[in-house]
């Protein structure tokens, strides 16, 4: 789990100060200089404020694929960004490509392609799909039952080499890092709802210490499709409110029983101070702490007191040379799972208290949200703002 | 554009797990090593070859037998060479410490259940197009997603052994392997960790992997051959988990461990692998910023066989060609994420040895020596994208 802790509109307060240049810790002060967002919503920080403000909801039911004989049929799909043959990873990619340009173009840092620092992304699990197994299967001419051995006697020779490219993990950031000419080998992060977090982590990480000016940190999931939603499915992690999607997801209420599955992105620049202000970037917001750790209790429940998720905002705060008392607002992981708990920090209950995913869907990559999975391990996720 | 810290701290490899073909245990895998002996299986899946696994006791290091189900082989060998690790650097019962260890872990994705894959193409040629997901829904075991995610190997690290101070988890195939240990030894130099359990683990014998490996043409078929012999062949996947601690010097002195090695420098590079001598030149670059001395014994490489990879970093090697090179593919096979570690781990070993892995090649590159190693590069090269280098050197 993974706690960021950003202080927006820090501009007034960091202009007429050369010691803010480095934080409570001597490290270099990270702020963001660019923003990309795209959900079920909308494309762009535009869109998404506008509808997000007005109450609209991202999530319907499915169309991209048959839905029979699923218990949920609903989810947060982006269908306006068309991949075909449809593919999970591929959709991925195009999704990142967007909230990239997005952000990069705001942050106005470096040139086209050629972005001055090194790429964290997060990610899900890449696998070879569906739609390319049957193909696969198809090209063997077999007739009667198949199997793995026929698959593997067809694959050869050739003629599928692009299945290999596409499915190997690394080929999302690999197409990013040629693409926006980002720096050093990129890094690819794959911790369920806090791969986010996590890669947003490893840039402010790069820059305190001292290791680059800027980092590009992404997080991508396009990942509604029939096999997954059956996964989650089988865990009982799904809402199954088919017949009134808007509401489905419900972190916090009393009846909620599971998340919505959804598709989106978000990017930010990451930049130090120093080198922002050099530049003349608008600042956007400081990152001023980080704080992780994990969950020993078990695989799919957090630990019933809530210890382990106080002690994250703990580490938070502490990273951030902060205390509770400075924070205003609290954008909770809120998977609306039936396990979610807010134990940890319902004892703060000053704060103001949002889920985006009431509207937006779980989008395991880039919220930073939990659903049980991630509850066993990284309950990631809650990221307080303080303005 | 990205610079190393200013003042580095020492950083130490205190802990070694290691499991694979060859044994069980740093002494085991030692001890074949020395001998030569190679553990290939030819008939299995023929024409393809793989390193199969040694039995393991895993009561041993994962005592719940519920922890054990839960786990499909990926992560019971993972978790296994993790509390090796931690057992190797005398942290395994420390609480205190295990809860601030940091933990980074770079994975691939867990088994398919290949009777249900078959099952659903088997229906669908027959034009069944909705079995899919009455397939899938009624024919997976719930819990298989579970064992399938990447990041459940740390997760499962954290509740079999109690790792809590962090999880990352690194996909990428080879690079993710060396980008683990890269971040792991960065964290520790540049004052951002005192102590990080960084490895990974890998299951060879899938049939689903062999499969996505076929489509690019990398497999290794019919004849086994050492890494340099292959003209281009490929790789014969490996099983097998590495896992190491590093700390920094001051944090392990306090506790009075021992350590294998000195991690001098982790560095790792992008280049194309479409554009020749991408690779050479990549790995030029590295060794450059390594801060190799003249004190190099060896090079250990992760070597794959790959055609383009294997032919330039030969060429690369061959710039160096009065430095004694091994190959660890040959004994181990390609381990993908875990092949960086491992290459990492056996230079290690063999520093606190006092003896380098004896040559296990035909083609003549690998050279016997008689020398105490004093400094070891470990060279990584991913079979499609991804390059690194490690310098470790012995702690007198």
């Amino acid at each position: 789990m993974t706690t960021l802790l950003e202080t927006g509109s820090a501009s007034t307060k960091l202009r007429n100060a050369k010691t803010t240049m480095r934080d409570g810790h001597n490290r270099p002060v990270v702020v963001v200089t660019g923003m990309g967002v795209i959900t079920s919503l909308g494309e762009g920080k535009t869109e998404n404020w506008t509808k997000i403000t007005a109450g609209e909801s991202g999530i319907s039911a499915i169309r991209r694929f048959s839905t029979h004989g699923l218990k949920t049929r609903i989810a947060g799909t982006i269908d306006f960004v068309e991949v075909k043959p449809f593919s999970s990873t591929t959709l991925a990619e195009r999704l990142a490509d967007i909230v990239i340009e997005e952000a990069v173009g705001q942050s106005g840092i470096g040139r086209k392609g050629d972005f001055p620092g090194p790429l964290f992304l997060g990610l899900a699990p890449v696998e070879v799909e569906w739609p390319q197994r049957e193909e696969i299967a198809r090209a063997s001419g077999e007739a009667g039952s198949m199997d793995y051995d026929i698959l593997l006697r067809t694959s050869g020779g050739g003629r599928f080499t692009q299945v290999h490219a596409r499915y190997l993990f690394g080929s999302v950031a690999d197409h990013l890092c040629a693409t926006f000419g980002t720096k050093g080998s990129p890094i690819s992060v794959s911790t369920a709802c806090a791969s986010g977090a996590t890669a947003i982590q490893l840039g402010v990480e790069a820059i305190q210490r001292g290791g680059t000016d800027a980092a590009l940190c992404v997080a991508t999931d396009g990942s509604v499709n029939a096999e997954a939603m059956v996964r989650f499915s089988l865990l009982s992690a799904l809402s199954t409110h088919n017949d009134d999607p808007r509401s489905a997801s419900k972190p916090f209420s009393k009846n909620r029983q599971g998340f919505v599955m959804a598709e989106g992105a978000g990017a930010l620049v990451l930049e130090s101070l120093d080198a922002a202000q050099s530049r003349g970037a608008k600042i956007l917001g400081v990152i001023a702490g980080c704080g992780e750790l994990a969950d020993t209790f078990h695989r799919t429940r957090p630990k019933p007191d809530g210890v382990p998720i106080a002690d994250c905002l703990r580490n938070a705060l502490a990273d951030a040379s902060m205390t509770f008392d400075q924070i205003d607002y609290i954008n909770a992981h809120g998977t609306s799972t039936p396990r979610e708990r807010q134990d940890g920090i319902s004892w703060h209950r000053r704060c103001v208290w949002r889920s985006c995913s009431q509207d937006s869907g779980l989008i395991q990559q880039i919220n930073d949200r939990a659903h049980p999975l991630c509850r066993r391990h990284h309950r990631s996720g809650i990221h307080l703002s303080y303005t | 554009m990205v610079r190393l810290p200013a003042d580095r701290r020492e950083t130490w490899v205190t802990g070694i797990g290691l499991v694979s073909s060859l044994g069980d245990g740093l002494e085991g895998n030692w001890d074949a090593l020395r001998s030569g002996r190679v553990n290939i299986d030819l008939e299995r899946y023929a024409p393809w070859m793989i390193h199969p696994l040694v039995p393991l006791n895993l009561d041993s290091q994962i005592p719940k037998k519920g922890d054990q189900r839960q786990m499909e082989a990926w992560q019971r060998i993972g978790a296994y060479a993790a509390g090796l690790a931690l057992d190797s650097a005398g942290i395994k019962h420390d609480k205190e410490i295990l809860a601030r260890t940091d933990m980074i872990v770079a994975a691939g994705g867990g088994e398919r259940d290949l009777d249900v894959d078959a099952a659903i193409l088997t229906a669908r040629a027959d034009g069944r197009s909705g079995a899919l997901n009455e397939r899938l829904m009624n024919g997976l075991r719930p819990t298989l997603f579970l064992a399938q995610l990447s990041n459940m190997l740390a997760g499962n690290i954290s509740i079999v052994h109690g790792v809590s101070g962090s999880s990352r988890t690194f996909m990428g195939e080879e690079a993710a392997g060396v980008d683990a240990v890269r971040i792991a030894w960065v964290k520790i130099a540049s004052g951002q960790s005192e102590i990080v359990l960084v490895g990974a683990a890998h299951n060879g014998e899938r049939k689903e992997m062999l499969m996505l490996y076929e489509c690019g043409g990398f497999n290794l078929k019919k004849d086994f051959a050492s890494v340099w012999s292959r003209n281009g062949g490929g790789f014969a996947l490996g099983s097998g988990g590495v896992f190491l601690v590093l700390e920094s010097r001051p944090h392990a002195e306090r506790r009075g461990a021992k350590p294998f090695a000195r991690l001098v420098n982790v560095v790792s590079g992008h280049s194309s692998r479409t554009a020749p001598g991408g690779v050479e030149r990549a790995l030029g670059g590295l060794w450059e910023s390594l801060g190799v001395t003249e004190n190099t014994t060896a090079i250990y490489t992760a070597a794959t066989g790959a055609a383009v990879a294997t032919r330039e970093e030969a060429a690369f090697l061959s710039a160096h060609g009065d430095i004694p090179v091994r190959a660890v593919g040959t004994s181990f096979g390609h381990l993908s994420e875990a092949q960086f570690p491992l290459t990492l781990a056996l230079a290690s070993l063999s520093l606190s040895s006092g003896a380098l892995v004896p040559p296990n090649d035909t083609s003549g590159r690998e050279t016997e020596i008689d020398a105490i190693p004093a400094q070891i590069v470990a060279v990584g090269v991913g079979h499609w994208r991804g390059e690194g280098m490690a310098l470790v050197e012995a702690v007198s």
